[in-house]
């Protein structure tokens, strides 16, 4: 019986470790489609987007190539962000001089909507922080990606997690940066609301039942009659207790 | 002579009391009721008395202790609306154990006499907190006590803008 | 001394009854005391006097697409009716024949014949049974006695590739054919003439640009094709003007050639010729440019005249009449400004408009055949402020003497209409521009004279000791004194007369007149509790008004000739900007408008005193011109010394200048926490800037010109491809938020997200699967970060949005389930707030709450906004003006998303109303009774002094001014208040404890002496 029992179970084991492994198998060879595709009829099921930024004082803005951000499924939640390469000392510096001078931080990120009108360039959307409050936050940020349901991306929004900015020029300087610390989101838009003619329609049909069901009164005989037991009692023991001179109780509560 | 001094007696009996007539008509003067004529022992009343006076301190001690009771009981009955009734029972429950916190130096005046008259002086101050505690409960239970965020909520300044801010579609 | 007691009572209780302000509690049946409508046609087009029947009426049809009847008599609107707005209610004939008056509406679609006297339809043809298409050509339309009999009045009319013809006295559609090889015309032109068998034939000549003519003959009777010619003629071209003749003559205007084309359009028999060519140098008259007219633009020419208007260099007319191939001069007249045509006895007359030599006057002329008509000539002034005539309209008729009279209808540039009788007087006149109304802006009153002296007072003035002040304090009082008992007498003396007459209107103009200046002056004071305001409006045309808000008459204009509204979206707006209120004595209150010049590319800037009406610069009274045209201008909240708000101007160059220069350090102040951002409509293209310093050698000098430089900081792509932005809206800056947060059932707070850089934008169009799709993002324009972003599919507009404090409420057309819909949307930031003090974009709190619903609406709107009040303390309503023509408040209350379908104890204890899908409107939510008010373009709220008090005026078609009090009147006094009794009873009593007291104590003290 034991012997049943023990085969039975290795069986059971091995084809569940089957099943995993053709479960790893197919998920291996699901291939993630990138965004920038010919006919925008693909149905994307994962988005990467190569996202910059520019750190320089100065008229000319220069953006450079910062990492990537990566989601797995085109819905609501959460992403991977993938640094290409580590802050260079020079970029480091570059940094420090723009948080002390007080410039902007700004990131961008390319939007198939806007290369769709003018064949040429890639078509990008940006935003900024301050960069004395991106030292701030350690070097912590939060990107969110807001695009439409077909994956077109329609704004950047970067936000450091601390948003003042109090360090002073010497603790800016003393500072090590290298690396960002990013969480990101993606917001898609939000299917607007319809009047709930359905619940309400539930909710009067439900009514309408409960009270033809409930015509009758079935509580406690307490539950009922409280209120005229009670002040019996009360005057009880009123008239008992002499140490209670004072009347004029309230109303009920 | 006799009627002149009994007419000028008649005149004024009404607002004179003569307490010299000392003519002893009456020998016999009735004791008052429970009145013994013995002496009494004084040592026992000494004792007696120290005992009394405890006692009687502890009873004024513990007098607001004793009104709890019944002070819970009222609130009970009195309700949580906002009506004439309970405001004045939680007036009254408010205003008693303040006016008896007011007249402290007065109560202990009192209780001088008494050897525990720390503890229980200590004992009264605590019962009136007590009882001040309790209708503070009352009132919160009531609603009346700003406790929560949203009854400083109309004491919150307009957030300051730090950004202005305009624009539109291009012309 | 109770005699004189009493008798100080006395005067005391007479001083503070005469004290009472009069009350302005609004009541049910106090309607049209606080309310008034005036409803306007807009700009007309084409205009009849009624020469017929009893001529009483002058008919108009307008670009609002309106047919109306005005008064001759008092220039009142009779009747009136409105067709859709676009092109399928477009009123593209006017016909009178005598007894009917025909439309021709809808580029040909249909046909209708209305009452004159009283405006009721009579008939109504449809010449398409097919759905009428929104964009087709101008039809050709031809009303003519077929058998020349008057008792058989047709009309012709081309729509859609076919003719029809409609039988005028019932209605009947007489045949209707289709024009064969109409594929290629571009318009037609319809003739009528006869054929050898003296049946009547109509002509139906179709113009190929570049080819010639194709003439195709019907019988008129009965439609059947008679005859198809072509008149080859290659120099035709789109804008080439041609018209018909009698004796079946077509003449067309070639100015390449400078010549006149004259061909005849032969019956079938014989073979049909080409153009002639009259050179017109062979007149004698200098031309440039000129076009050829018909006398009447849709009958033919009466009485074989063959007679046609030569419109030469804009400047000057020649009427001018067909001499066989040849063309003579009837009357020639030089530099006319507008001219017109009507009949006389079976004749034409000429009425010319035109300029005086001392550009003062306007002259009209009347002209026949054989001369001009002396006693006819009149010299006229026109109101300053009207610009110059472009349109001319006259009837002549017989006066009672026997001799000929006329009456002038002319139209000037500023889209208003002046009635001219015989002898040169203007009978009435008609501001027609304000049916066109843009902006609309109220401004309060200044105080009186002594309240400024008072604050006048005040005023930091140094060196100023305190004897001085003191003894200005006195006389500021005596003057005081003085002004409150000339008031107190003048109350006595409208006390006997029987109400307070302030100022009397004009009957003419509608325009206010006023007794003297000090009586105008008085009135324009502000009263007690602000409710008394002028209400700027500023219309396409480019005319300013001031109007009143008590009755609605206009306190003054002002016409900038050469100015045109800004498009933006595809909408025309015209920026008006209140700079300066009157708060801050002793400087002038302050408007400006900005707006595109009509000859070129740049944009004009004006600004001018919103009381008076008079330009705050008098050097520049037309308003300066901008160097650079503009990408947009906003006012910001930033206050110069002087009290001014700041306009920011961002030129194409993204570059930034200031309005009025004088704050440009302020500006510069203030320069990093100045965010500017654009939206382009078609491509779909966000962009924020912010201001950065000009370098040195950028800065140019003079008026105007750019200090900052603008920085693109953020850009936000929304799809373009199928959809465009049309609405992008934005708080009104001078709102007031009075409670931060919402209290919940359980006595904590939800904080509101009030972040006052959040914009709504709107884009409509089509989603990838061909069906209509909204999107509604809410954006903060300092960061660009999208807040909020959702869509509703299957949904169309027109949307109509409002934006306040924390929410947003918007209504559409839900195209799935067929029917109107509101949506709310409302921020919070949760149960704390991150920064309690103040808001920064920069560093925002977390992305908020975003509580939404949905109801079903049953009416389609006009235009929606919300009310507004000085501090935000009263409950807000969205006012809604629906398209059946009421106007309905509905509580914020009711438009709550956090409403549920099932409710808890808690949300009983919040106040919240059970969920309903569908939004019921009571019937006692309308605040404009019975006058409907229809063509609103938009609808215009202003706090009022009383904080229970919110002004609403309606514009478009129809004005409509009230006052919206959505807690109702809670803190005024109701105004049947018994002053007399609670007074009297006060005195009473308190006269009855001191006798009593008096007494008593005598009492006592007798007691005591007993």
């Amino acid at each position: 019986m034991a012997a049943y029992i023990e085969n039975s179970s290795k069986a059971a084991a091995k084809i569940c470790f089957q099943l995993l492994l053709t479960v790893c198998v197919i998920f291996a060879t699901k291939t993630s489609k990138r965004l920038v595709s010919d006919d925008g009829d693909d149905i994307i099921s994962s988005l990467s987007l190569p996202i910059q930024h520019s750190i320089q004082t100065g008229d000319q803005l220069v953006f450079i190539e910062r990492g990537s951000l990566n989601f797995k499924s085109l819905t609501h939640g959460t992403g991977s962000y993938h640094q290409s390469s580590a802050l260079m000392p020079h970029e480091s510096n570059l940094l420090k001089e723009l948080a002390a001078s007080g410039g902007l931080y700004r990131a961008r990120v390319p939007t198939q909507l806007l290369s769709l009108q003018t064949s040429e360039d890639i078509g990008y959307v940006s935003s900024y922080m301050k960069a004395c409050s991106l030292l701030e936050s350690n070097m912590s940020d939060e990107v969110t990606i807001h695009a439409d349901q077909s994956g077109q991306v329609l704004g950047i929004s970067i936000l450091p997690i601390k948003g003042t900015c109090t360090k002073s020029i010497d603790e800016i300087s003393a500072m090590d940066l290298t690396t960002f610390n990013t969480t990101v989101t993606l917001s898609l838009v939000v299917p607007g609301p319809v009047p709930d003619t359905q619940a309400y329609l539930e909710k009067m049909e439900e009514e309408r039942l409960q009270k033809k069901a409930n015509g009758t009164d079935n509580r406690s005989f307490f539950a009922k009659y409280w209120m005229y037991i009670i002040p019996v009692v009360l005057f009880l023991m009123i008239s008992g207790g002499q140490e209670q001179p004072r009347g004029g109780g309230g109303g009920g509560s | 002579m006799a009627t002149s001094v009994n007419v000028v007696k008649n005149r004024r009996s009404k607002w004179v009391i003569d307490l010299t007539r000392s003519k002893q008509e009456r020998v016999d003067v009735v004791s008052p009721v429970g009145y013994t004529d013995r002496t009494l022992s004084e040592a026992a009343s000494q004792e007696k008395d120290s005992t009394l006076v405890t006692k009687k301190c502890w009873d004024i001690a513990l007098a607001p202790l004793k009104q709890l009771p019944m002070n819970l009981f009222l609130m009970y009955m009195a309700g949580n609306t906002i009506s004439i009734f309970p405001i004045m029972m939680v007036g009254m429950m408010v205003w008693r154990p303040i006016q008896a916190l007011m007249s402290l130096k007065a109560t202990f005046r009192l209780l001088e006499g008494s050897p525990q008259s720390y503890i229980q002086m200590f004992v009264f101050f605590v019962s009136n907190l007590l009882g001040i505690s309790l209708a503070l409960y009352k009132c919160s239970s009531m609603g009346l006590l700003p406790i929560y965020s949203s009854d400083w909520l109309s004491f919150l300044e307009p957030q300051e803008r730090m950004e202005f801010s305009g624009g539109g579609l291009t012309f | 001394m109770a005699a004189s007691s009493s008798i100080t009572t006395v005067t005391l209780v007479a001083l503070f009854l005469a004290h009472f302000p009069s009350f302005e509690a609004l009541y049910e049946d106090q309607v049209g005391k606080f309310d008034w409508r005036q409803q306007y046609v807009g700009n007309i087009k084409q205009c009849i006097i009624e020469h017929g029947g009893t001529r009483r009426h002058i008919f108009v049809s307008t670009d609002a697409n309106v047919l109306a009847g005005i008064h001759a008599k008092t220039g009142n609107v009779a009747w009136r009716h409105i067709f859709r707005q676009g092109d399928i209610g477009v009123i593209n004939a006017l016909i009178y024949t005598g007894q009917e008056l025909v439309t021709v509406t809808g580029n040909g679609f249909a046909v209708r014949m209305w009452d004159p006297s009283s405006g009721v339809l009579q008939w109504e043809t449809l010449t398409s049974q097919t759905t009428p298409m929104e964009k087709s050509q101008t039809p050709a339309v031809l009303k003519f006695n077929e058998e020349n009999s008057a008792k058989k009045p047709r009309i012709a009319v081309t729509y859609a590739g076919h003719v029809s013809v409609v039988n005028i006295k019932n209605g009947e559609e007489l045949w209707k054919d289709a024009i064969p090889n109409s594929d290629s015309v571009q318009d037609f032109l319809l003739q009528v003439s006869t054929d050898e068998d003296d049946d009547g034939v109509l002509v139906v000549i179709g113009r190929v640009p570049g080819i010639g003519f194709r003439v195709v003959r019907f019988n008129a009777k009965d439609g059947s094709v008679l005859g198809q010619t072509q008149i080859p003629s290659p120099w035709v071209q789109e804008d080439t003007k041609c018209i018909t003749l009698s004796g079946d003559k077509i003449v067309c205007a070639d100015t390449q050639s400078k010549s006149i084309r004259i061909a005849t359009v032969k019956p079938k028999q014989q073979t049909q010729s080409g153009f002639i060519s009259v050179p017109l140098i062979k007149l004698q008259l200098q031309i440039q440019d000129f076009r050829v007219e018909p006398l009447e633009k849709f009958s033919m020419d009466a009485g074989d005249h063959q007679s046609f208007v030569l419109r030469l260099n804009e400047e000057s007319i020649a009427w001018v009449k067909l001499d066989g191939d040849d063309i003579r001069i009837i009357q020639n007249i030089p530099s006319v400004l507008a001219h017109s045509f009507d009949l006389y006895k079976e004749q034409y007359m000429l009425t010319t408009a035109s300029e005086d030599q001392s550009k003062r006057f306007i002259l009209l002329q009347s002209f026949s055949k054989d001369g001009e008509v002396a006693s006819l000539k009149n010299r006229i002034q026109l109101p300053t402020q009207s610009g110059s005539i472009i349109m001319v309209s006259a009837s002549h008729m017989d006066k009672k003497d026997k001799s000929i009279g006329s009456r002038v209808l002319v139209k000037t540039s500023d889209e208003g209409l002046h009635l001219i009788q015989q002898g040169g007087q203007i009978t009435w006149s008609r501001e027609e521009s304000l049916a066109s109304a843009l902006s609309v802006e109220m401004v309060d009153l200044p105080v009186s004279e002594t309240e400024a002296q008072f604050e006048d007072e005040f005023g930091t003035k140094k060196g100023d000791n305190i004897f001085s002040m003191f003894a200005r304090r006195i006389s500021t009082q005596m003057s005081q004194l003085q002004s409150y008992f000339v008031h107190l007498k003048k109350k006595i003396e409208s006390f006997q007369h029987g109400g307070v007459v302030h100022h009397g209107v004009d009957q003419l103009t509608y325009a206010v007149q006023y007794e003297s200046d000090e009586t105008m002056g008085e009135y324009l004071t502000r009263d007690e509790f602000s409710l008394h305001k002028i209400i700027i409006v500023a219309t396409k045309p480019g005319k300013v008004f001031g109007l009143d808000s008590e009755d609605g008459a206009i306190l003054w204009s002002y016409f900038l000739p050469n100015v045109a509204p800004i498009e933006r979206g595809g909408k025309l707006t015209l920026p008006l900007m209140i700079q300066r209120t009157t708060a801050h004595f002793p400087n002038p209150p302050q408007c400006t408008i900005i707006a595109k010049s009509k000859d070129s590319d740049k944009n004009v800037i004006f600004s001018f005193n919103p009381i008076n009406g008079k330009p705050s610069l008098p050097e520049y009274p037309v308003g300066q011109v901008l160097p650079n045209p503009l990408r947009q201008a906003t006012m910001q909240n930033i206050v110069d010394l002087e009290f001014m708000k700041v306009i920011v101007l961002l030129d194409k160059d993204n570059k930034v200048s200031v309005y009025p220069s004088t704050a440009e350090s302020i500006v510069a102040k203030n320069m990093d926490k100045i965010y500017l951002f654009t939206a382009d409509s078609t491509s779909g293209a966000l962009n924020g800037y912010r201001l950065l310093p000009l370098e040195e050698n950028e800065l140019l000098k003079g008026e105007f010109h750019p200090i900052f430089s603008a920085e693109e900081v953020w850009h936000v792509q929304l799809p373009s491809l199928l959809q465009r932005i049309t609405h992008v809206v934005s708080k009104r800056p001078t709102e007031e938020v009075h409670s931060q947060g919402r209290v919940l059932g359980d006595r904590t707070v939800l904080y509101k997200y009030l972040n006052p850089n959040l914009v709504v934008v709107i884009s409509e169009g089509e989603d990838a699967t061909a069906k209509s799709h909204v999107t509604v993002y809410l954006i903060d324009v300092v960061t660009g970060n999208i807040v909020f972003q959702t869509d509703h599919k299957r949904v169309e507009g027109p949307v109509h949005v409002v934006h306040s404090e924390n929410w947003v409420v918007y209504h559409f057309w839900n195209n799935r389930f067929r029917r109107n819909e509101v949506t709310v949307l409302e921020l919070f930031e949760g149960k704390s707030q991150k920064n309690s003090t103040a808001f920064s974009s920069l560093d925002p709190p977390s992305a908020p709450l975003v509580e939404r619903q949905s109801y079903v609406f049953s009416e389609a709107l006009q235009a929606i906004t919300t009310t507004q009040t000085e501090k935000g303390i009263t409950s807000k309503h969205v006012l809604m003006v629906l398209q059946s023509g009421g106007i309905v408040s509905l509580p914020k209350r009711i438009l709550d998303p956090r409403r549920p379908l099932v409710p808890t104890q808690q949300h009983k204890e919040e106040g919240l109303i059970p969920y309903t899908p569908e939004l019921v409107v009571p019937q006692t939510a309308y605040i404009n009774y019975n006058q409907s008010v229809f063509g609103v373009r938009s609808i215009h709220t202003s706090p009022a002094g009383l904080e229970s008090t919110c002004l609403v005026l309606a514009y478009g078609l129809d004005f409509y001014f009230t006052r919206a009090t959505p807690s109702n009147l809670f803190d005024v006094l109701k105004e049947d208040f018994d002053y007399l009794l609670i007074g009297t009873v006060l005195i009473g009593l308190l006269v009855a404890a001191i006798v009593t007291r008096r007494l008593a104590s005598m009492k006592a003290l007798r007691q005591a002496w007993q």
